[in-house]
């Protein structure tokens, strides 16, 4: 999943983006409203973090910038204007949510996976294909009583294709939700973490997760044989 | 008289003007009723001593007083005649019984008559007409009476007769007593109404009062909600009170403003505080990575502790509570430490930097703390804000016995408005926040408050070739360059 974060302030820009990436987001960073908007403008995802008072262009002029180009992307303001009047104004802008400063990391990755779940029209905090189970605030895969280890970045990728099951997504819609702008992955990548997955998730008496729609991409259903 | 009450003050005073004007009054129509009283009396008098003239006589040489005459022979009148005559030549004196021996007295001589008050036996008041006379001679003596002594030979009298005015000086008693009366009742009337006016009249006072305590001056969108039947005299108090609580309005909203600043400015770092201590304990870390975030946290608090040094500075300079000790400062010496001091930022923004300094000491009476912490603010503002590899112009001058110095530095294009509110603490024209550079936000808001403080001008230009200039100026005759 593809976060991006736009704050000025870099002890606090740093933080977030280190805390995301922990979390396993795939995670730009900009530090000025400008910077904010052209990533916002080139790339897909999944929730914006962004805060108000930046320099060269205001968050709010940001917000509705987005909003304006028809994208519902979620955006999480982040703010030290604590006054209900500023709350409004950030929701009636577009935003989704209101986050006051200082606030706790944690809470602005549960504040994230909510803005997730709705985005994808997901109500439960636990996501089921099959006999698997992907705990969304603990990031933990389950199948059975069996827990399954992931890297951050195989979590990612079933997260992602968890929160669109049943739909066919892109290699291009995986690349964009996973890897961040800077990382140079493969062109493979995606074939690559998909075989990994495979693999962790194995099969059990056959049944599969992962499918492959061949020229259209993969598809999170399970499926026995 | 000093009264705190507007109303005690106008009671007692119109009070006095209504009682003078009452007893005034009063006073003339006692005067007029006893001046036409003892017009009517003296009158009277005229016509009896015209009257009784005519009976003293000139007869056979001798004098002879029929008046006396008449009234002895009529007991009323010999209780109530007055009557008093001298011989002018031979100085006999006649009086009538109800003089009882008592002198009327003898006005002067004259032949006009003359008005006394006397008083009469008994004890009673009485008025008195006097005039010289001549008795009348009878026909077998002359043909007709005349007043010519020295022609005739008849002996010049003075007749005194004397009426008892005790009624009419009663009837003027009484008099005294009911306009007395009237006064005090008209008085008490006159204080009661015109208390009730007042107290009518300071109603609407009253009621602008109150609705002036009940208006919420904290409410930046309250009114004062003049009542519509108020008096156009009370029109200017209100527009002062429209205007002052529009003062008010401005001032809340700045401190407001301010407050919001002030939290916005400190919440922004303590959330990278948070968020880098709760990053850094996450997961288990080696030694140096805990260091360098423990540092990056110390970093963000030092800073915060410089920006709440400076809010107390400003705090203390803005209430006037911040104490100045005026010694003899070289403005020279402080310019010089000052950039030696950013030399390092000037470094690291490849700026160039002129100075226009002379050699020789500028010795200025102004406090050194308060004076270099001004410096460090300008100076340190130019260098942070100059466009990179530009140049940084510091000079100090004295030019008809005015010191200034001028710090400029080539930066982005400034809007007039954006000019208007750069004093103002945590006004940032780009909205950007520049804690992260090492500026608070309020070093200009405090270098103008320190300029109060010390009495120096402090002004800003702009020119068109996107030059910021600050030019701080010292007042006149407090130049010592040495």
């Amino acid at each position: 999943m593809r976060i991006l974060v736009v704050e000025d302030y870099s002890p606090l820009r740093k933080a977030m983006v280190e805390s995301l990436e922990t979390a396993g987001y795939a995670v730009d960073a900009a530090a000025d409203g400008e910077e904010g908007l052209w990533y916002a403008q080139n790339h897909d995802y999944d929730t914006i973090v962004l805060d108000i008072m930046l320099p060269k262009m205001n968050g709010l002029k940001v917000l509705e910038a987005i909003r304006s180009e028809g994208k519902g992307v979620p955006m999480i303001i982040i703010s030290a204007r604590d006054s209900v009047e500023h709350r409004i104004e950030g929701l009636d802008a577009g935003a989704d949510d209101y986050l006051i400063k200082p606030f706790a990391l944690k809470e602005l990755l549960a504040r994230v996976r909510t803005q997730m779940r709705k985005a994808y029209g997901k109500t439960a905090t636990r996501l089921v294909v099959g006999d698997l189970e992907i705990d969304l605030p603990a990031k933990r895969v389950g199948r059975g009583d069996e827990e399954v280890k992931l890297t951050a970045r195989e979590y990612s990728l079933l997260e992602y294709l968890a929160l669109r099951e049943g739909e066919v997504v892109s290699r291009q819609e995986i690349w964009d939700h996973v890897y961040n702008y800077y990382e140079d992955a493969s062109s493979n990548a995606v074939d690559v973490y998909i075989g990994y997955l495979r693999k962790k998730l194995g099969s059990k008496d056959g049944a599969t997760y992962i499918q492959t729609r061949r020229g259209q991409g993969y598809l999170l259903e399970y499926q026995q044989e | 008289m000093n009264f705190v009450s507007i109303r005690s003050r106008l009671v007692v005073w119109i009070g006095l003007m209504v009682t003078l004007i009452l007893a005034l009054g009063s006073y003339v129509i006692y005067v007029t009723a006893r001046s036409t009283l003892y017009q009517e009396i003296d009158q009277n008098l005229e016509s009896i001593l015209v009257l009784q003239q005519l009976e003293l006589e000139f007869v056979d040489g001798g004098i002879y007083h029929e008046w006396l005459h008449d009234i002895e022979n009529d007991d009323a009148r010999a209780k109530t005649t007055y009557i008093q005559v001298w011989n002018e030549v031979t100085g006999a004196v006649t009086r009538s019984p109800a003089l009882e021996g008592m002198d009327l007295p003898h006005l002067f001589g004259s032949e006009i008559a003359r008005y006394a008050d006397v008083l009469l036996p008994g004890g009673h008041h009485g008025r008195v007409i006097g005039k010289q006379v001549f008795p009348v001679v009878e026909w077998h003596e002359q043909h007709v009476a005349t007043s010519s002594v020295e022609h005739f030979d008849v002996p010049a009298h003075y007749m005194a007769i004397a009426l008892d005015v005790e009624a009419a000086e009663n009837a003027m008693r009484r008099l005294v007593g009911t306009l007395m009366l009237g006064l005090v009742f008209s008085l008490l009337v006159s204080f009661v109404t015109i208390r009730l006016i007042i107290s009518f009249s300071f109603r609407p006072l009253e009621r602008l009062g109150r609705v002036i305590v009940e208006t919420n001056v904290n409410d930046p969108k309250a009114v004062l909600e003049v009542p519509h039947d108020l008096p156009s005299e009370l029109r200017g108090l209100v527009s002062c009170y429209q205007e002052l609580f529009a003062r008010i309005s401005l001032v809340r909203e700045r401190e407001r403003k301010f407050s919001a600043n002030v939290a916005h400015e400190l919440r922004t770092p303590l959330a990278g505080v948070e968020a880098t201590l709760e990053q850094a304990l996450v997961t288990e870390r080696d030694a140096r990575d805990y260091k360098q975030r423990i540092e990056c946290a110390q970093d963000i608090v030092r800073k915060m502790g410089d920006l709440v040094n400076r809010l107390m500075w400003f705090s203390r300079l803005y209430n006037k509570s911040e104490t100045v000790a005026m010694t003899p400062i070289d403005l020279a010496l402080i310019l010089d430490t000052r950039l030696a001091i950013l030399r390092g930022r000037i470094a690291e923004r490849d700026l160039r930097v002129e100075t226009k300094i002379p050699s020789q000491s500028c010795l200025v009476a102004t406090d050194e703390t308060l004076i270099s912490v001004l410096m460090n603010n300008l100076i340190g503002n130019a260098v942070a804000h100059a466009d990179r590899g530009t140049e940084v112009r510091v000079a100090l001058r004295s030019v008809d016995g005015v010191i200034s110095i001028q710090i400029s530095n080539a930066c982005r294009t400034f809007e007039q408005t954006e000019l208007e509110h750069i004093f103002e603490p945590f006004y940032r024209s780009d909205t950007a926040r520049s804690l992260d550079e090492g500026h608070t936000g309020i070093g200009l808001a405090l270098s103008q408050e320190i300029a109060n403080l010390l009495g120096i001008e402090l002004k800003i230009h702009f020119s068109e070739d996107s030059i910021f200039t600050v030019e701080i100026r010292f007042s006149e005759n407090n130049d010592q360059f040495s």
